[in-house]
């Protein structure tokens, strides 16, 4: 084994996402050992289909954390492209006499819808320096609302046409599409994160945007391109929901930015920004997957669900804050022997 | 050091909150089990939904050695859905599910029979009919406590028009059915001319109901029988009603409104046995929906009832009013139904004198 490999080996274990993975191995030792129906081939496939919306539209808030934003409209947004997309295929644009549409052409809409929330967002907060928070906030409620009053608040479950459910449903050699699909985007993330300029202006944006700006990163337009990526994303999830679940619902996705939220924190991408990994994030969602999933299996009730999100939730924030500090002593120390 | 041993704390803390809240009996005990029955209620939310639950636990325990996994619906379909494919995950023996979702049901029924679970639906008929069913039987129930309204409200002021308002969950079509037109029916069928004045989604709950009968109360004063498509919401009609100074009733005759709701649980009987409240009907099953949902899931599982055929349990709504039920049928509903242990006469009393 040459020496950078056994160097990066060690870097990795070493690592806050590392220990994070021993956390979430723990969990699932745990739950193991408490339940008798969680340790299942079918349950982790069932876990992992619960968590690929939020390992999903989490590549994307994670780069968009990186630079110190955030998104809160993803719910709204997966809400509004669940049920338009479904009102597409289903009914077509009935006042402009448009038949129902094949689900390439109404996904392809609903993409470009999903993208234009991200773009509004962008406008808002780059244009009109509008707070990430405030902004997105905005762009919550105006999502919901318009998913509700497209279908006045009614879900579309009748005239479903052929093969709506298969991206969702069916599997390829065994494996289910929406794993593929994930993988696809999981990978492509890490190497955007790894690889690409992309990655690295956007952690050079969070950790300082003057000196960002001054070493000719166009922050603007970087944050305004993460918020477009983000809001296709999340208009992907939206049509992915609706084919899992085979039917079109306006309440979709409600919290669903806060279950991204957590994972993207979990996953060691602080809201300061600055730093982060896809990686982490991936764990965080699978983190918040077993936990519900395990929390289930030994049948306790949802309210005490929700405060164990919180405990695990401040338990994640004091561990990476933790390892913050200790980096910033080894960095010191260092320091104090150069 | 102090965070880490903060960290270490508050590790310990999430691994045995479980055991607090639970889940800590569960691997010990499944063993001594028989089946294992999964129940996804609509929200646990409801004092109703938490006493079927809880009843259905009871009964299946003591009944069929059977023991239930119940994993809350949050009256969300994609938390239902969810919860259905843990429910088959974890491979359960049958389940039930209540969701006010023709679709959803359907959905859930075409899941549960690809996995080979027997499934029983309750409340919403499924848009496919391909597994038993158990009906409360609501329509009746409503349409009595509509004519029971309209007659008391017609006795006291024989000259004041009927304006009736409803309070429902939006977007549930068998609930007009079942509940708001049915209600509204048995208005009809005492006073003809009565109007539908407005009917707005109140969410199932207390809180959005009493704002939105505000808005209600603000734009149609008029308005003086109330239906609320549960006890939550109606109990938030009666606190918007109370904040405007109405809500009242004189020894059992209106003076503001009458209001309705259904489920018939503890905190909505108090209010209908004070003879001052406007508040003064409901209906409601649940200890026998619970127990139809247990027997047909150990039908199922034994043989007795086909898995993929369509039939209904039909059960009694119970009616329960200020004018026509007394306090101690009262008192024996709520401990059938509710696990009440209190005194309802001495809990009226108690809210009179606040």
């Amino acid at each position: 084994m040459s020496t950078s490999m056994k160097k990066n080996i060690k870097q990795f274990i070493t690592s806050p996402t590392f220990l994070l993975f021993l956390i979430f191995i723990a969990l699932n030792v745990y739950f193991s050992l408490a339940t008798n129906r969680f340790f299942r081939v079918n349950n982790y496939v069932n876990i992992i289909k619960q968590s690929t919306m939020i390992m999903i539209v989490g590549c994307g808030a994670t780069f968009l954390m990186m630079t110190e934003s955030l998104d809160l409209s993803v719910g709204s947004n997966l809400a509004l492209t669940n049920i338009v997309y479904t009102f597409l295929a289903v009914f077509g644009i009935p006042f402009l006499g448009i038949a129902p549409m094949p689900l390439l052409l109404a996904g392809g809409i609903v993409i470009l819808i999903g993208a234009a929330i991200g773009l509004i967002n962008g406008i808002l907060i780059t244009r009109f320096k509008f707070e990430p928070f405030i902004a997105t906030l905005a762009l919550l409620y105006i999502g919901r609302g318009l998913a509700l009053a497209t279908v006045d608040g009614q879900s579309i479950r009748t005239g479903i046409p052929d093969g709506f459910g298969s991206i969702g449903n069916d599997e390829l050699f065994g494996i289910p599409y929406l794993f593929i699909i994930v993988f696809f985007i999981v990978v492509s993330f890490m190497l955007l994160e790894r690889k690409s300029v992309l990655g690295k202006h956007a952690v050079a944006i969070g950790a300082n945007r003057n000196a960002a700006f001054f070493s000719g990163i166009n922050v603007d337009r970087v944050i305004m391109g993460l918020y477009i990526m983000t809001g296709v994303l999340a208009g992907l999830a939206g049509i992915l929901t609706a084919s899992r679940f085979q039917f079109g619902d306006p309440r979709t996705g409600v919290g669903f930015e806060f279950n991204v939220l957590i994972a993207v924190l979990l996953g060691g991408t602080p809201l300061s920004g600055g730093k982060g990994t896809i990686f982490g994030t991936m764990i965080g969602a699978l983190i918040v997957a077993v936990l519900g999933n395990g929390l289930n299996a030994m049948d306790v009730v949802r309210f005490w669900q929700t405060v164990f999100q919180g405990i695990i939730l401040i338990g994640a924030i004091i561990f990476h804050s933790q390892m913050k500090s200790r980096g910033r002593a080894k960095l010191l120390a260092a320091g104090t022997r150069g | 050091m102090k965070k880490l041993v903060l960290v270490l704390l508050i590790v310990t803390l999430a691994a045995a909150l479980p055991v607090f809240a639970g889940g800590g009996r569960e691997r010990e005990s499944e063993r001594d089990y028989d089946f294992v029955f999964g129940k996804v209620p609509y929200t646990f939310e409801h004092a109703y939904h938490q006493s079927a639950c809880r009843t259905l636990e009871e009964y299946a325990a003591r009944e069929y050695n059977a023991k239930v996994i119940i994993i809350d619906g949050e009256a969300n379909a994609e938390v239902t859905l969810a919860a259905i494919e843990n429910l088959i995950a974890q491979g359960v023996d049958a389940m039930a599910m209540h969701t006010g979702d023709a679709g959803l049901s359907a959905a859930a029924v075409r899941l549960a029979h690809a996995a080979n679970i027997p499934i029983v639906t309750t409340l919403i008929r499924p848009d496919i009919q391909t597994a038993p069913h158990i009906q409360p039987m609501e329509t009746a129930s409503s349409q009595y406590m509509g004519a029971e309204a309209a007659r008391q409200w017609k006795a006291a002021h024989p000259d004041k028009p009927i304006r009736v308002a409803m309070l429902n969950f939006g977007g549930i079509p068998q609930i007009w059915e079942m509940r708001t037109g049915a209600f509204f029916d048995g208005v009809k069928s005492v006073d003809p001319n009565a109007q539908l004045v407005t009917m707005l989604n109140g969410y199932g709950s207390t809180v959005r109901s009493m704002e939105v009968t505000l808005d209600i109360l603000q734009a149609n004063p008029e308005v003086n029988i109330i239906f609320g498509a549960n006890d939550e919401m109606a109990l938030g009609a009666l606190a918007a009603c109370e904040q405007l100074g109405r809500g009242k009733m004189n020894d059992g005759v209106p003076v503001s409104e009458i209001i309705a709701g259904l489920d018939a649980s503890s905190a909505a009987l108090v209010k209908i046995f004070d003879p001052d409240s406007s508040f003064k009907l409901t209906h409601g099953a649940v200890r026998d929906v619970a127990r139809a949902e247990a027997d047909t899931m150990y039908g199922m599982v034994t043989g007795a009832i086909p898995v993929k055929e369509y039939f209904e349990t039909q059960v009694l709504s119970q009616p329960i009013d200020f004018w026509n039920t007394s306090l101690a049928e009262a008192q024996r509903f709520l401990e059938l139904n509710f696990f009440y242990t209190g005194s309802l006469a001495a809990d009226v009393d108690a809210a009179r004198s606040r």
